[in-house]
């Protein structure tokens, strides 16, 4: 074929791709994809810190910094490590209710769902005063993780090419 | 076409955002007028080896280099994929490696500077391996679509919907075909193209249901005003009336305006730094002025929606370990923002004023032709000032001795989030309404400032059946092409290019036009290729096919030439003179056609950009 001729049937077929309907099936992803981390504690905190910076924040020694100074960061660390909270977990309040209220503890009430202090004499039910509602987790989303990477690792270290 | 498919899909390629909005046809309540409009949330990858569905899908692209990631982080829960990542993690991944990261490539779409079909993205990167056309990015984005959609809809494959495109009103017609093309190339067969700010009207009109006739008007003329993060897009549409049913027609759209949220939040930013490094001589590293960046944004945002708000703090974590020893503290003063945002990008403005002319370089090529002047106030009055003529002929009752302006304003894009640059528009428009003694614009409320353009081409597939209205529109440029008046060779002077109408501006869809006979008396000879200058007009609505004219004055944008060859090549031979007539086609898709077509025997040559060459001068 002519050079040019050569050149314009090449344009053509980019200019009139053929619709290429469904392309034959690719490979599908390998096993080892998707998987969820072996560390699923370190990988929490590693999106702390990741969003919030919440292991430099508590690893810093913060004694010789002046009140303004950490206020101003920790409204970065909050925003950051609040919305890792709001996408991963879902938390809701074990008891209803207003703190400070009036409240009656059941008989066979979950003591590990219920901390009960104070005065308590005999068998439940109770009757006594909210001091904290309590949180239950009851989603926690967490990423999968590549197969081949570090599961120890709460965050990279980074380095910039020159 | 006929679209055998279950579901009606909208998609907006945008150029930071790509949606794509779904109506299930069997659940359309044709009574109620309502019509039920879905968004897919798009799998993608999110981090190194997490997919997850997320509402938005940034037209990000990174490329991988092979060793920075953990092995197994880019793949698809339908595919194995080690080299691109598209989505979210390709826009957090590419801020940190900016030569394998190619984003806003719609923009390069309709950049007639640049070969549009050559792998020049990320621009300016020495990185071969990473580069990839604007067309073919596209590609990408829209084959990524197809198979989030085809995982989760195994039954109905998206190729087999009827999916409706949105571009840009501004997109010429090099830039719509090559969208078309690259959809083709995605598996996308029932295809339809749609101008974004008529599919934001569109969302408008299915936020309505049935009473949207009663908030339009016979004689109301809509300004839809499009700021996306990078580009402004203006239309005129005019409700009109034919046998007593309203009619809405697309009038005007506006020229390619590269101006968009983006701009606005690094200009914030910029100003910041240059501050910081002024006042107390700090300097940011990268990272640095991508969270100022981001915290400019938000910034803008808590100023924007609390007048009583003089400043907002903003707090640079320091980025190695020490998180608030290696902290900067500063702030944006609302001083800097009205300064920079309201006085800069939108400022007040006389109806008679016009944004400052782009700067010609001698360079070519030299990047994206970024609007010369911020104002998009500026360029609206331009834009309208430019339509007079046809917003007359669509609205007779008008006095003709003042200004035609828009009796209603409906707002897109992300940067109208923000009440009070709504407010600026309308305070513009209306002190231009009252100058001329009218009334000022009512605002059609907004139902989706981010998802309007995907969830109204969702809807307007239902209508394309049968149901509900639709705004007529046609093509929004008049096209030509050019040829070199004859006339005595003199040395050192060209002969001056002529102009043939080949396609009028508001040509419609699913026609073609005849050019033929007396005024061109065109011929070609066999087995050469011929190549035409191609041009084209947003103002010139009076042209018809046929007609020539000087190439004169600044309405011309010049496109990409068109070329074509008739008859084989014969080797050693001179070709034969063939007579010709032209035609041009719109198709149902929204595409332009242009074909030479010979006197004998009638046979047709489609006439192709010719994408090796460039035109002197890119379109705006």
């Amino acid at each position: 074929m002519h050079p040019i001729q050569a050149l314009r049937a090449f344009f053509r077929v980019l200019f009139h791709g053929e619709p290429q309907g469904d392309a034959p099936a690719a490979p599908p992803p390998p096993d080892s994809a998707f998987k969820a981390s072996g560390e699923p504690a370190i990988q929490l905190l590693g999106l702390f810190q990741k969003e919030g910076r919440l292991i430099d924040f508590l690893r810093e020694n913060i004694a010789g910094f002046g009140d303004a100074e950490v206020g101003a960061a920790v409204r970065e660390i909050h925003a950051g490590c609040r919305k890792v909270l709001d996408e991963r977990l879902t938390l809701e309040p074990i008891v209803e209710g207003q703190e400070g209220a009036r409240i009656d503890v059941p008989a066979g009430f979950d003591p590990s769902a219920i901390s009960v202090s104070g005065n308590v004499t005999g068998d439940a039910p109770y009757a006594g005063t909210l001091r904290h509602c309590g949180w239950r987790v009851t989603r926690i989303d967490l990423p999968t993780v590549p197969a081949g990477a570090d599961a120890r690792v709460a965050a990279p270290a980074q380095v910039e090419i020159a | 076409m006929s679209a055998p498919g279950k579901y009606v899909v909208g998609i907006d390629l945008g150029t930071t955002n790509t949606a794509l909005s779904f109506v299930d046809a069997t659940r359309v309540d044709e009574v109620a007028e309502a019509i039920p409009v879905s968004e897919f949330p798009v799998p993608q990858v999110v981090a190194p080896g997490a997919v997850e569905d997320r509402p938005t899908f940034p037209s990000a692209v990174y490329v991988a280099a092979g060793s920075e990631l953990p092995p197994d982080s880019l793949h698809l829960p339908w595919r194995a994929e080690t080299k691109t990542a598209i989505g979210h993690f390709a826009r957090e991944q590419g801020a940190k490696v900016p030569t394998r990261y190619i984003h806003s490539s719609k923009s390069w779409l309709c950049h007639g500077g640049v070969s549009r079909q050559e792998a020049i993205l990320p621009w300016q990167s020495e990185e071969a391996d990473a580069k990839r056309s604007p067309a073919e990015v596209a590609t990408m984005i829209l084959a990524h679509l197809r198979e989030a959609w085809n995982h989760r809809f195994p039954a109905d494959h998206l190729g087999d919907q009827e999916i409706t495109l949105c571009v840009p009103a501004s997109f010429d017609a090099e830039a719509r075909n090559l969208t078309v093309e690259a959809a083709q190339r995605a598996g996308f067969v029932h295809l339809h193209l749609l101008e974004e700010p008529q599919a934001a009207l569109y969302s408008w009109i299915q936020s309505q249901g049935r009473n949207w006739r009663e908030k339009l008007r016979v004689g109301d003329l809509v300004l839809v005003i499009d700021v996306g993060g990078g580009t402004t897009d203006f239309s005129l549409i005019a409700v009109t009336e034919e046998d007593g049913v309203l009619q809405l027609r697309r009038v005007a759209v506006g020229e390619h305006i590269l101006l968009g949220g983006d701009n606005m939040d690094l200009a914030l930013a910029f100003d910041v730094r240059t501050r910081l490094e002024q006042e107390r001589g700090t300097t940011l590293d990268f990272f640095q002025m991508m969270a100022l960046t981001h915290h400019c944004r938000a910034a803008k945002e808590q100023l924007l929606g609390d007048d009583t708000l003089q400043s907002v703090p903003i707090t640079l974590l320091g980025t190695g370990s020490s998180v608030i020893g290696g902290s900067i503290r500063t702030e944006l003063p609302r001083e800097r923002l009205d300064a920079l945002l309201l006085d800069g990008f939108f400022p007040r403005c006389k109806f008679s004023d016009r944004p400052a002319r782009p700067k010609r370089s001698g360079f070519r090529g030299g990047g994206l032709p970024y609007a010369a002047d911020g104002a998009v106030t500026r360029h609206l009055a331009r834009f309208l000032g430019l339509h007079q003529d046809t917003a007359a002929e669509f609205l007779p009752g008008r006095a003709a001795d003042a200004p035609i302006l828009p009796t209603a304003i409906l707002f897109n894009g992300g940067v109208f989030h923000a009440e009070s640059l709504r407010q600026r528009i309308f305070d513009v428009v209306a002190s231009w309404c009252h100058e001329s003694g009218a009334a000022p614009p009512r605002v059609l409320p907004s139902p989706e400032l981010d998802l309007a353009v995907s969830r109204g081409a969702a809807y307007i597939g239902v209508t394309r059946r049968g149901r509900g209205v639709r705004i007529r529109g046609g093509s929004p440029r008049s096209y030509y092409v050019g040829f070199e008046a004859p006339m005595p060779a003199v040395p050192g002077v060209e002969p001056p290019v002529k102009l043939l109408c080949v396609t009028p501006y508001g040509m419609e869809e699913g026609t073609s036009r005849d050019i033929s006979g007396e005024p061109i008396d065109l011929c070609m000879w066999t087995g050469e290729p011929v190549e035409f200058r191609f041009f084209s007009s947003t103002s010139r609505r009076q042209d018809q096919p046929g007609a020539i004219l000087d190439l004169e004055g600044e309405e011309f944008v010049e496109h990409s030439p068109l070329e074509t060859t008739v008859g084989e090549e014969q080797p050693g031979q001179d070709g034969e003179a063939v007579e010709v007539d032209l035609r041009s086609t719109l198709t149902d898709i929204g595409v332009l056609n242009l074909d030479v077509v010979e006197r004998e025997g009638g046979a047709v040559h489609r006439l192709e950009f010719n994408v090796r060459h460039l035109p002197e001068a890119g379109g705006e």
